[in-house]
């Protein structure tokens, strides 16, 4: 057995989720983290913990993945709170869907066949029946569709948790520190530079966002992980206009509004291809407020507390990318996508018991690395 | 054969690029549908950047023509702009000109696609306009040196279909040059449709970005495309009132002596 800790390197949601569930075997760890925890996508994500509203056509197999996150996140943040003695302001007040007009009306219908189909739990609601639930929306608004049990919360507040908890457990968090780079000998990692010095390891975890450069991996496990930029913005909402769930539209801007209990609301969010890039752009502010008061007219009336701009981790098949690779003990948890927060809970058992327990997952063969190999060589046609 | 300018395409299937799944489902229509042409929003991308993963990456490897659009400018100024700034980053002369004058139909603003059009030309740019489908724009936009016209089915995204197949029709006698359909169609029929009215192809994106099969939905429209087309050359026969009946009437068994 390994004397040296488990090592993860990233201290976003996923690599702080894998070392409490391995802490919580009983096993060594240390986190390193070039910058400081959640500083990457993690602390630009809304938080919302929402597999029915943001499965889409193609996506069954995450769906499963999805769902197993999502039924665990009840225990996930009660026994996170408890350890942390830290609130995530967890909300399970379940979220609504809804459609503006005639057109978006048919794009809801045809999620929610979709959504029926593959036998997730949601409701069809009429105008009025949407007003009941969130009496502060539009009168606009033609139709939607309520998930009970879809929760959100403050993503940044989960960080601060898993943080304090790690602590409680004796996990330590070596924030500001890169990894430069991997020592790979016969086939099996023997250890990692930080700096000047080289640490001896045997296993290790790779759960780096947007910046997977380690000097030392081999060709095949550098994935093709792009940047997408998304854009949010945070609004103080007064007690008398608070929502109670999360609220989604699909209209031509699409947004989502996240409520907080002390009445912040973000709205959330952008899809943009634009590298590295995090400037927050007057467009997208507008797009995204535009959006929030074609729903929510009272927006417009509320404070603007803050705005930001994050990258979200993608793949190609903007599947993650979980499991074992071809380096004996090395291991990786990327490619989020949009999903850190809502996977955290299950890639942090799956990976800390494959790690830790040498437990093998049907998912790692799903969403395993070994994937991109081939698929990389078949170009497009054009003869 | 599609002969714009001084190119030749295989395929009359021209594709956007924007609001697929996920690059893989992107990279896998774009080669069913067996495209050569697609389009990218200068907007909507980093061109700053060197980057290795993305649409460009994919669309640079696959060897697919690169036709920049303007989407999203609403003056002949910002047109003219975002067209250079694509030449600059693409390296490409060619851009395909949208100048919208509207934000809820995104209808064309004529006056200012004129305006813009000319001033490319000019400035030696090959401009595919997207444009009403009226024939007389047409004509006007052809006068002006382009090489091709893209009047619109139906609204960019409707998914509606021909609209107007009465205009696609005078636009064909008015225009010499190539038209390709772009903007409106939602499914294979639409497309086979347009090409019988003898359209030289056809351009499109959400309609396949938002099948709920993509790639299904590419294959599809290449097998329109080619039916449409070769429809058109076959040449149809005339539509009459009555029935005509494919075997004589004459010499039925019954009546045998």
């Amino acid at each position: 057995m390994p004397k040296n800790p488990i090592t993860i390197i990233g201290g976003g949601v996923i690599g702080l989720s894998i070392a409490w569930q391995l802490a919580l075997r009983g096993k060594k760890v240390a986190v390193y983290e070039k910058n400081s925890v959640g500083s990457g996508a993690t602390g630009a994500a809304a938080g919302m913990i929402t597999p029915t509203s943001e499965i889409r056509f193609g996506e069954e197999e995450l769906l499963k993945l999805f769902l197993e996150s999502t039924s665990r996140y009840p225990s996930f943040i009660r026994e996170l709170e408890k350890v942390s003695g830290h609130s995530t302001d967890f909300q399970t007040s379940g979220s609504l869907m809804v459609a503006i007009d005639h057109d978006d009306e048919a794009e809801l219908e045809r999620l929610f066949d979709y959504q029926k189909e593959l036998g997730l739990e949601v409701n069809r609601l009429t105008p009025t029946e949407v007003r009941e639930k969130e009496p502060l929306l539009s009168h606009q608004c033609v139709g939607g569709i309520f998930s009970a049990s879809e929760y959100f919360l403050d993503a940044r507040r989960l960080v601060e948790s898993l943080k304090k908890a790690l602590s409680a457990m004796n996990v330590p968090i070596f924030e500001g520190k890169k990894v430069e780079s991997l020592e790979i000998q016969n086939g099996r990692v023997t250890s990692i530079q930080v700096g000047d010095e080289k640490i001896k390891m045997e296993q290790v975890i790779i759960a780096s966002g947007i910046d997977q450069k380690v000097d030392g991996l081999p060709e095949e496990l550098f994935f093709p992980i792009r940047p997408v930029k998304g854009q949010c913005v945070e609004l103080q909402a007064p007690p008398s206009l608070r929502l109670i769930h999360a609220v989604r539209t699909l209209h031509r801007y699409p947004v989502y509004l996240v409520p907080r209990s002390d009445g912040r609301l973000t709205i959330g969010a952008t899809l943009e291809e634009m590298g590295h890039d995090t400037t927050v752009t007057a467009g997208s502010l507008l797009d995204l407020i535009y959006g929030a008061w074609k729903i929510f007219p009272s927006v417009t009336e509320m404070p603007v507390v803050q705005s930001w701009a994050g990258l979200r981790p993608a793949s190609s098949d903007h599947k993650p990318i979980l499991g074992p690779t071809s380096v004996n003990g090395l291991y990786v948890a990327m490619g989020m996508y949009r999903h850190g927060i809502l996977l955290a809970p299950i890639v942090g058992e799956l990976m800390a018991e494959l790690v830790g327990e040498e437990k093998n997952s049907p998912f790692f063969e799903i969403f395993g690395s070994k994937r991109f190999q081939p698929k990389y060589e078949h170009a497009a046609n054009c003869q | 054969m599609l002969q714009i300018a001084n190119k030749t395409f295989k395929s009359r299937l021209l594709l956007g690029t924007a609001g697929y799944p996920n690059l893989q489902v992107l990279e896998e229509a774009l080669s069913a549908s067996g495209c050569e042409v697609t389009t990218v929003a200068i907007r909507r991308i980093n061109l700053v950047e060197d980057q290795t993963e993305g649409i460009l990456p994919l669309l640079k490897k696959g060897n697919y023509f690169l036709l920049p659009n303007t989407a999203g400018c609403y003056t002949a100024k910002e047109a003219v702009l975002t067209a250079k700034l694509a030449r600059e980053a693409l390296n490409t002369n060619w851009v395909k000109l949208e100048v919208i004058g509207d934000s809820y139909s995104l209808y064309p603003d004529s006056e200012e696609l004129l305006k813009a059009a000319t001033e490319l030309i000019s400035e030696g740019f090959v401009v595919l306009p997207y444009c009403n489908d009226d024939p007389v724009v047409c004509k006007k936009l052809v006068d002006r040196g382009c090489p091709a016209v893209m009047p619109l089915g139906a609204p960019i995204g409707s998914g509606q279909g021909i609209r107007n197949p009465n205009n696609l029709e005078l636009i064909r006698k008015q225009v010499s040059v190539p038209i390709i359909v772009d903007a409106g169609v939602g499914c294979a029929s639409h497309v086979a449709f347009a090409m019988e009215l003898g359209c030289d192809g056809v351009l499109m994106n959400t309609a396949i970005a938002r099948a709920r099969d993509p790639v299904k939905m590419a294959l599809a429209m290449k097998n329109a495309i080619e039916a449409g087309r070769l429809s058109f050359e076959a040449g149809r026969i005339p539509e009459k009132k009555f029935a005509t009946p494919s075997t004589p009437d004459r010499g039925k068994i019954n009546y045998r002596r």
